[in-house]
């Protein structure tokens, strides 16, 4: 894997999806934002190479992303349907990242799963990212964090 | 004549959304039948028809290649069509689920409009 360009497998990854399924659109790299009120999900997947992929973003980001994808008015949208949502754009990150990262190869995706608020901080126990990056969006940030196998 | 669909995602959201898609085609649809795995899926085409499936690969239970080989196997639904919506746009596993019987293949993210083109070349019918 060395020589990837994985920052920009990252951003292209970011623009293909939210453009796509979302109707919306990153306006660029950004910090990580700080703060207690994120949704965050996390998938690993299985292939060469294997890995994890975790999303994270701000509930408002969150809620604004499923009114584009679902078709539906913000103030509608349950916290169940934030997490799912969340939770597949997570899985579609995933698998438009992986078939950049080897196109002839199947990779298994594992279901996309919301990390609790309380073991976020479990993430610092976790090997370093192999890339994470940050993206400004129309309300928000959303910070994409993959970690491969064997890369650490 | 109206149609009916069979969605097949672990996704409620995902299926949302491909039902949405499906109602800005101006295709006349029927009924739209759920189900979140292969197994659910199967089961409830014992009771009732459906006309399309546009089924998910990674689901729980079972998946949408073990899906896709259980509709051939059986005679009567092998006829219906099956569109594949999947992450996972390896060449390998597109080529997989189309020898295995699937008759389209669209990749997440798609354009509402891919899986339109999809479904009305598949089903013969232009709006």
């Amino acid at each position: 894997m060395t020589g990837r360009n994985f920052d920009q497998l990252l951003s292209g990854a970011v623009d293909a999806v939210l453009e796509t399924m979302f109707f919306a659109a990153s306006l660029g790299p950004a910090e990580s934002e700080i703060g207690a009120d994120f949704l965050e999900a996390r998938l690993a997947f299985r292939g060469n190479p294997s890995g994890t992929l975790g999303v994270r973003l701000s509930a408002a980001s969150a809620r604004l992303l499923a009114a584009g994808f679902l078709g539906e008015d913000e103030e509608t949208l349950t916290d169940l349907q934030l997490g799912q949502v969340v939770c597949e754009l997570a899985n579609m990150l995933c698998g438009s990242l992986v078939s950049k990262l080897e196109d002839q190869e199947s990779f298994a995706l594992a279901s996309p799963e919301l990390v609790p608020a309380a073991s976020e901080n479990a993430a610092s126990s976790q090997a370093p990212p192999t890339a994470c990056q940050s993206f400004e969006l129309e309300n928000g940030i959303i910070t994409i964090t993959l970690r491969l196998e064997g890369t650490a | 004549m109206a149609l009916n669909i069979m969605i097949v995602d672990d996704s409620p959201v995902m299926r949302a959304f491909i039902r949405k898609v499906v109602g800005l085609t101006g295709l006349d649809v029927g009924e739209y039948c759920e189900a979140g795995d292969g197994e659910d899926a199967l089961k409830l085409l014992k009771e009732r028809w459906v006309d399309l499936i546009l089924t998910d690969i990674n689901m729980p239970n079972m998946n949408g290649e073990e899906f896709v080989r259980r509709l051939e196997s059986d005679e009567l639904l092998r006829t219906i069509p099956v569109v594949v919506v999947s992450t996972d746009s390896s060449h390998n596993r597109v080529q997989q689920m189309l020898a295995l019987g699937a008759k389209g293949y669209v990749t997440k993210p798609f354009p509402p409009e891919a899986l339109r083109d999809e479904v009305e070349r598949i089903l013969g019918v232009s709006q």
